[in-house]
C-alpha cells in the first residue's frame, strides 16, 4: 500500500484526535469557519491518518501496540476503509448548509471508531464505543430544528443505545469479575487454559452473551433491531447515509476481534446463537419489510436482513467465515453510502413509493443506479452483493449449518420481492404528478452515487478476489492455529 | 463484611428504585443522591477510598446538584409520563423478573469463581497509598483510555452546547474590541448647514 | 486469453454501451439508429455462432469433447474460474439463441414505440446471459448467467408487456428465483465436497465422489431449478402468464430459449454428476411428464386465449423432454435434445404468427377472429406449417425429435411411451382446432375483412424458420450426428456402469447404447424378412 510519510500506524488514531482538537479550536476562533471549511481541511486530516495506517501493509502486518491498543492487518485495514468511507461522506456532504459542529461530531464518532477497531482491552472497546455513540446521538439530533423528526429519531436511537451500553457494561463486569482482566491477550490465554472447566465457563458465557447484545443493537439485530426503522425513518437522508454504513463496519470488525480473540473458546455455544439471530434477522428482515410503504423503513428492514448474513457468517469461527463477513460489510457499507447519496438527489425526508414513481423520467441515471444498488444488496449475480452472499454461503455451508442457509435462501427470495417493487414503481411507472419526481441538485451525491455503483458492478472483477483472498488471509493469521480448514477431496485425475 | 455488604447495597438499591418509581421528580433525584452515597460506601469498604470520594464530590457534589437544579426549573409532570407507560408495566416486570430470576439461578448454580485476581493485586503498588497507586496506573498503563475519557467529555460538551445553544438574533451584546476601535473619523461628521435648513 | 466464445458472449454488452451513448436530434431518428444498432450486433453474434459452428471439430473423439475452451482463474478463494465451451449440445443452443434474438429485434421493429432504447439494450443483455449460460463450464459461472436473464425478461415483461404484466413478471421472477436460489446452494454443496467447480470434471468424476444419499439431495435441489424453468407441472403456472402477458418477442426469446435452459440444466447437472438419484427418482420425472402432456394438453384445448394455448402447448412439448431425458436411452435423449431445438423454432415461430394477428387486430381473443384464410393466404401456410410442426408432421422437425423420444422411451418404458403417445394426439387436436377456429371457417367479423397478408419484413422473420424446420425435418442427420458424441458422453455412466442400471427395466432388449434407433422388433422382421 502507498505510505508517503513514514508514520506508524499506532499514530492513527493519535493523529486524528489531534486535529479534531485543532479542528475544534478552528472553529470556535475563526468566524468564517464553517462545516465546508472544516470538512475541506478534514479530508487532508483523513489522508494523512490513511497514509499513517497502510504503513502496516507495507510492513507486512507487524504488530504495533499501544496499552489498549493494538494496530496489525486487521486494524490498519479497517482504518483505511472507515476514513476512506468519511472521506465520501465529507465529498458528499462538502456543500450542506449544516451547522460546523456537524463534522467535529462525525469525526469524534470516526475516533471512536477507529478505538473499537483497535481495540485490545474491553474497556477501551467500550471507550470508544461509547464516543462513537454519543458522537451519533448527537449527529442525529443536529438538524432537529428544520426537521422536528429528527430529536425523534436521536431519542429512540439513544435511550435504546444507552440500554444496550448498561447491559453490556453488566457483562463486563461480569467477565471482569470471574477473570480479574480485561485485557484481550490475557483474557483468551485465561479462557483458552480454564475451557474445559464448564462451571466458570458459565458465568463467563453470560457476559458473553450480555456483551453480544451492545453488538446486536448496533448491528441492527433481531430481537434489538427496533430502533432501526424508526430512526431511519425520521433521520435526514445523509445522516441516514452515515449511520447505515460505518459504524455497522466498525462493529463488525470489533465483533471480529472479540470472537477471533478472548471469546474464541466460547464459540460453539456463541456460534449456535449467533445462527439463530442471524436466521431470525434475515427472514424477519425480509417478511417485514414486504409490508412497508415507506422507502426508508424498507431500507431498514433490509439492512437487518443483511446483517443477519453477516452475523451468520461470523458464527462460523474459520477464517473463510470471519473474511467473507468483514467483505460483505464493507461491500454492504458502499452500497448502502451509495443508495443514500442517490436518494440524496430527491429529498432529505423519507419517501413513500409515490415520491419515487417514475423516476427514470426524470433522471434516468439516478434510476438505474438506485436498481444497481438494490439489486446487489439483493445479491443478483454480477453485482457484489452476489458475490460476497456467495462467499457467505459457502463459508456456512463448509461448517454444514444447512438450516441456517436455508433461512437465508428463502429471505434472499421474500425480499427480492421488495427490492423489485421499489425498482418496478421507479422504473416501469408513470409519475405520480404532472412534473414528475423534482430532482434537487446535491452536488456531489451522483458522482458519488456513480463511484459506489462503479466499484459494485466491476467488483468481481477488480477489488473483489483481492479483497475476499486479502481478509481471509487476515483471519487466518489472527485465528488461534487450531482451525485449519477441513481438507477438501480433489478428483482424482489432472484436469485441463 | 459480608453483613456491611448487605446492608449498603440493600439501601443501593432502594434508591434505584426510588428514582424510577417516584412520584415527584425532586424525590426522584434525592434518591438519586442517596444511592450514590451507598455506592461511595461499597468503593470505600473495598478500598477505592479515592473513588469513593470523588464519586460524592463529582457526582454528587456537581452531577446530582445540577439536576437538581434543571428538574426544579422543568416542573417536570411525572405522572402523565407515567399513564403513558402505565399499559406495558406488566411486560416490564415481566421481562425484569425473568432478567433478575435467570442471574439469580446462575448465582445459586456456581458462584463466581476468581480465577485471575492475582494479574489485578501487580497493579497496585506496595505503599497502599490511593491517590499515588491510581497515578501510576492511570497515566502510564491506562492513559490511552484516560485521553479517551478526556475526548468523550469533550464530545459532551460540544454536543450538548451544540443542541440547544440558540443564537438569537436582535440581542445586544457587548463587542469591546469593536468599541475600542472605534475612529472619531467614523463617527464623527462636521457639517455646515445653511442657516433656518435642517441637518437632513 | 479472450477466446472466441466470451467475443460472443460479451458483444451484445458492447452493443449496449453504444445505445447508451447514442444521441440523435429527434426521436424518431434515435429510435430508428438504436434498433439498427442492435440487430447489427445480433447478427454479427449469429455469424461468430455460425463460424463457431463450422468450425466445431464432429471428427471421432474429439465430438465429445469441449471445444474453444477458456480457462483461467479468476476468484480463487471462491473456487470461481472462468472456464467457457462448448460440445455438440451447447452448440446447437447458442446457434439457436443467437438465430433468434436477431429474429425477435426484426419482430420487434414497429411494435415497439416507447422506450425503445431501453427494450433493445435488454434484449442485447438478455443475449449475453443467454449464450453465456450455454457456454459456461463452471458451476458458478452457469449460475451467474442462469440467474442473470432474469432481470432483462423481468423489465421486458413489466414494461412493454400486456395489462397484467406486473402481476405476471413478478411472478416469473420470483418463482424462478426461489428455485434458483436452492440450486445455487446444492451447487455449492457440489463444490465443497467434491473440491472443483469445473463442469467437465464433474461429468466424469462426481458420480464416484458422491454418496447416494447426497446425490439424492443435490438431485432434488437442481430440480427444483430446471423444474420450474422448464416448466414442469405443476411449477408450471407462471408461464401462462408470462406468455400472455409478454410482448411478442418477449414470448419468443421465453419459448425459444429460456424454457430450454431448464432442459439444458438436467443435461449438464443431473444426468451425468447424479447418475444414482437419477435412476430413483426417474419415476417421478415420467408421472410429472405425462401429467404435463395429457393435463396441458387438455387445458389447452378449452382456451380462447390464443397465446395461452400456444403456451400450455409449450408445456406439453416439454413434457415430452423431460420423459426424453430421463429415459436415459440415446436414442431418447437425442430425441429430446432435438425437441428442445424444433421447439424452439416451432413455438417461437408460433408466437411470431400471434404476434402478427396482434399486430393487427390489437387482441388475441379466438372468437374475433374467423376465416383469417381467406384474407391472409401466404399467413395462413406459414400458420398451418408450424402448426402441423407443433403437432410432428413427418417432413418437420417436430417429427423427428418425438419419435425418438418414443422410440427411446419405448425400449425401456412401453407404458410412458404410450401415455406420450396419447398426448401426441391430444396434440394434434388442440392445435388443429385452434387453425381452425382462427383461420378457417366463415369470416364474421368485420374487422378480419380488412386485414393485410404478412409484409416483407414479417416474412423475412418466418424465412430463416421455415427453412430450418423443414431442414431439419427432412435432413436430421446434420444434428443428430452433432449431438450424439455429446449425448453418449452424457449418458457415460448409465452405460458403462451396468450396476447402476436399475432394476425394474422389464425389456429384455434394452440397450443403453443402441447405435441407431430401431425398434426391438425391427431385428425379427429382418430376420423373417432374410428367411
Amino acid at each position: 500500500m502507498l505510505s508517503f510519510l513514514p508514520l506508524s500506524p499506532a499514530l492513527s488514531p493519535v493523529i486524528l484526535a489531534t486535529s479534531l482538537l485543532f479542528f475544534v479550536v478552528y472553529g470556535a476562533f475563526r468566524s468564517r469557519a464553517s462545516y465546508g471549511s472544516v470538512a475541506f481541511l478534514a479530508l487532508f486530516a483523513l489522508l494523512i491518518v490513511m497514509d499513517a495506517a497502510g504503513l502496516q501493509f507495507a510492513l507486512n502486518f507487524g504488530t504495533d501496540r499501544l496499552p489498549s491498543l493494538v494496530f496489525d492487518g486487521l486494524s490498519s485495514a479497517a482504518t483505511v476503509v472507515l476514513c476512506g468511507m468519511m472521506l465520501a461522506f465529507f465529498v458528499l456532504t462538502l456543500g450542506l448548509a449544516w451547522p460546523l459542529e456537524a463534522a467535529l461530531l462525525v469525526l469524534f464518532a470516526l475516533l471512536g471508531m477507529l478505538l473499537m477497531v483497535s481495540a485490545d482491552s474491553l474497556m477501551m472497546f467500550y471507550m470508544g464505543l461509547e464516543m462513537q455513540s454519543l458522537a451519533l446521538y448527537v449527529f442525529i439530533a443536529l438538524q432537529g430544528r428544520q426537521q422536528p423528526a429528527a430529536i425523534e429519531a436521536a431519542l429512540k436511537y439513544f435511550i435504546l443505545g444507552a440500554l444496550a451500553s448498561g447491559l453490556m457494561l453488566l457483562g463486563m463486569s461480569f467477565l471482569y469479575g470471574q477473570w480479574g482482566v480485561l485485557g484481550y491477550g490475557p483474557l483468551q490465554a485465561l479462557l483458552v487454559q480454564h475451557a474445559a472447566v464448564s462451571p466458570a465457563l458459565l458465568w463467563t458465557t453470560l457476559g458473553a452473551g450480555l456483551i453480544l447484545v451492545g453488538f446486536l443493537f448496533k448491528l441492527s439485530l433481531v430481537p434489538f433491531h427496533m430502533w432501526t426503522p424508526d430512526v431511519y425513518q425520521a433521520a435526514p437522508t445523509p445522516v441516514v447515509a452515515f449511520l447505515s454504513s460505518l459504524p455497522k463496519v466498525a462493529a463488525t470488525v470489533a465483533l471480529v476481534r472479540l470472537l477471533a480473540g478472548p471469546f474464541y473458546p466460547l464459540m460453539p455455544d456463541l456460534g449456535d446463537m449467533l445462527r439463530i439471530i442471524g436466521a431470525l434477522s434475515m427472514l424477519w428482515g425480509a417478511l417485514a419489510g414486504l409490508q412497508q410503504t415507506s422507502l426508508r423503513r424498507l431500507m431498514a428492514y433490509s439492512t437487518i436482513a443483511q446483517m443477519g448474513f453477516v452475523v451468520m457468517a461470523l458464527s462460523v469461527a474459520t477464517p473463510e467465515g470471519m473474511g467473507s463477513a468483514l467483505v460483505y460489510v464493507v461491500v454492504y457499507a458502499v452500497t448502502s453510502l451509495g443508495l443514500f447519496a442517490l436518494l440524496m438527489r430527491v429529498s432529505d425526508n423519507d419517501l413513500s413509493f409515490n415520491d419515487v414513481a417514475g423516476l427514470v423520467k426524470a433522471s434516468p441515471v439516478t434510476a438505474y443506479l438506485l436498481a444497481v444498488f438494490l439489486l446487489s444488496l439483493a445479491g443478483m449475480p454480477f453485482f457484489a452483493g452476489f458475490f460476497t452472499k456467495l462467499s457467505v454461503f459457502q463459508s456456512v455451508l463448509a461448517g454444514q449449518h444447512y438450516a441456517v442457509v436455508f433461512a437465508a435462501a428463502l429471505s434472499s427470495v421474500v425480499a427480492m420481492y421488495y427490492y423489485l417493487r421499489v425498482i418496478k414503481v421507479m422504473i416501469f411507472d408513470d409519475p405520480a404528478t404532472d412534473q414528475g419526481v423534482v430532482m434537487a441538485n446535491h452536488g456531489a451525491s451522483l458522482p458519488l452515487g456513480v463511484a459506489a455503483a462503479l466499484f459494485v458492478s466491476v467488483f468481481f472483477i477488480i477489488p473483489g478476489p483481492e479483497m475476499t483472498a486479502f481478509a481471509q488471509k487476515m483471519m487466518a493469521d489472527l485465528l488461534p492455529q487450531a482451525t485449519a480448514s477441513a481438507p477438501v477431496m480433489t478428483l482424482p485425475f489432472e484436469k485441463e | 463484611m459480608l453483613g456491611l455488604f448487605s446492608f449498603f447495597s440493600f439501601f443501593l438499591l432502594l434508591g434505584a428504585v426510588g428514582v424510577v418509581f417516584s412520584r415527584h421528580t425532586v424525590h426522584a433525584v434525592l434518591s438519586l443522591i442517596f444511592a450514590f452515597f451507598n455506592a461511595a460506601a461499597l468503593l470505600i469498604m473495598i478500598g477505592a477510598e479515592f473513588v469513593g470520594f470523588m464519586l460524592i464530590v463529582v457526582y454528587v457534589g456537581a452531577v446530582a446538584v445540577l439536576f437538581l437544579f434543571v428538574v426544579m426549573m422543568l416542573d417536570v409532570d411525572r405522572d402523565a409520563l407515567r399513564s403513558a407507560v402505565a399499559p406495558h408495566k406488566k411486560w416490564v416486570i415481566f421481562f425484569a423478573a425473568v432478567f433478575v430470576i435467570e442471574i439469580l439461578a446462575l448465582v445459586a448454580y456456581s458462584p463466581p469463581h476468581l480465577g485471575g485476581a492475582g494479574a489485578m493485586g501487580a497493579l497496585v503498588p506496595a505503599q497502599g497509598d490511593n491517590v499515588r497507586a491510581l497515578g501510576m496506573v492511570l497515566y502510564t498503563t491506562y492513559a490511552p483510555l484516560f485521553y479517551a475519557a478526556g475526548m468523550i467529555l469533550l464530545l459532551a460538551m460540544i454536543g450538548a452546547i451544540v443542541l440547544t445553544l440558540r443564537q438569537r438574533s436582535g440581542v445586544r451584546r457587548q463587542n469591546i474590541a469593536q468599541q475600542n476601535a472605534r475612529r472619531a473619523e467614523d463617527t464623527v461628521t462636521l457639517v455646515n448647514p445653511p442657516s433656518g435648513e435642517g441637518v437632513i | 486469453m479472450i477466446g472466441i466464445l466470451s467475443v460472443m458472449t460479451y458483444l451484445p454488452l458492447l452493443g449496449v454501451l453504444g445505445i447508451a451513448l447514442s444521441g440523435s436530434d429527434s426521436r424518431a431518428r434515435l429510435d430508428e439508429n438504436v434498433k439498427v444498432l442492435a440487430l447489427f450486433v445480433s447478427l454479427i453474434v449469429l455469424g461468430l455462432a455460425v463460424y463457431v459452428g463450422l468450425h466445431f471439430d464432429v471428427s471421432g473423439d474429439k465430438a465429445a469433447t469441449f471445444q474453444f475452451v477458456e480457462h483461467f482463474s479468476w476468484f480463487p478463494s471462491l473456487g470461481l474460474t472462468y472456464h467457457m465451451g462448448v460440445d455438440g449440445i451447447a452448440l446447437c443452443f447458442v446457434l439457436l439463441s443467437a438465430l433468434l434474438v436477431p429474429i425477435c429485434i426484426v419482430a420487434s421493429w414497429k411494435s415497439v414505440k416507447h422506450r425503445v432504447r431501453e427494450y433493445m439494450a435488454a434484449f442485447l443483455i438478455l443475449e449475453t446471459f443467454m449464450i453465456g449460460m450455454f457456454c459456461a463450464l463452471d458451476l458458478v459461472l452457469f449460475y451467474i448467467f442462469f440467474e442473470g436473464v432474469l432481470i432483462p425478461m423481468f423489465l421486458i415483461i413489466g414494461i412493454w408487456g400486456g395489462y397484467r404484466r406486473i402481476y405476471a413478471t413478478f411472478k416469473l421472477f420470483l418463482y424462478t428465483f426461489l428455485g434458483s436460489i436452492i440450486m445455487l446452494v446444492g451447487l455449492i454443496v457440489l463444490y465443497k465436497t467434491t473440491g472443483t467447480s469445473s463442469i467437465p470434471d464433474l461429468m466424469k468424476g462426481a458420480p464416484a465422489l458422491l454418496s447416494p444419499s447426497l446425490q439424492g439431495w443435490l438431485w432434488w435441489g437442481f430440480f427444483a431449478a430446471f423444474a420450474v424453468k422448464i416448466p414442469m407441472v405443476p411449477f408450471h403456472t407462471w408461464l401462462p402468464d408470462a406468455h400472455v402477458e409478454a410482448p411478442t418477442a418477449g414470448s419468443v426469446i421465453l419459448a425459444g430459449v429460456l424454457l430450454k435452459m431448464g432442459g439444458y440444466g438436467f443435461l449438464r447437472f443431473s444426468l451425468p454428476m447424479l447418475p444414482q438419484a437419477t435412476l430413483e427418482y426417474a419415476h417421478v420425472v415420467y408421472a410429472l411428464s405425462l401429467v404435463a402432456v395429457i393435463y396441458t394438453s387438455l387445458i389447452a384445448f378449452v382456451q380462447t386465449d390464443i397465446k395461452k394455448v400456444i403456451a400450455y402447448s409449450s408445456v406439453a412439448h416439454m413434457g415430452y423432454v423431460t420423459a426424453g431425458l430421463f429415459a436415459l436411452t440415446v436414442p431418447a435423449v437425442q430425441g429430446a435434445i432435438f425437441q428442445m431445438l424444433s421447439h424452439g423454432l416451432v413455438s417461437a415461430a408460433l408466437f411470431l404468427c400471434i404476434g402478427v394477428l396482434y399486430d393487427r387486430l390489437k387482441t388475441r381473443d379466438m372468437d374475433q377472429f374467423g376465416g383469417v384464410t381467406q384474407v391472409m393466404p401466404r399467413f395462413a401456410v406459414v400458420f398451418m406449417l408450424f402448426i402441423l410442426a407443433g403437432v410432428g408432421l413427418p417432413g418437420t422437425s417436430g417429427f423427428v425429435g418425438e419419435f425418438l423420444v418414443l422410440i427411446g422411451t419405448y425400449i425401456v418404458h412401453p407404458w410412458v411411451a404410450l401415455g406420450l403417445a396419447t398426448g401426441l394426439v391430444l396434440g394434434a387436436v388442440y392445435s388443429l382446432w385452434l387453425y381452425r377456429r382462427v383461420m378457417q371457417g366463415p369470416m364474421t367479423r368485420d374487422a378480419v375483412k380488412a386485414l393485410s397478408d404478412l409484409s416483407r419484413r414479417e416474412q423475412l422473420i418466418f424465412a430463416p424458420l421455415i427453412v430450418l424446420v423443414l431442414w431439419m425435418g427432412i435432413f436430421p442427420t446434420a444434428v443428430l450426428s452433432v449431438l450424439e458424441p455429446s449425448v453418449r458422453q452424457v449418458l457415460s455412466p448409465y452405460a458403462s456402469n451396468p450396476s447402476l442400471v436399475a432394476p425394474d427395466f422389464s425389456s429384455p432388449h434394452h440397450a443403453l447404447d443402441a447405435p441407431e434407433p430401431t425398434l426391438p422388433h425391427q431385428d425379427e422382421h429382418n430376420e423373417k424378412g432374410h428367411q
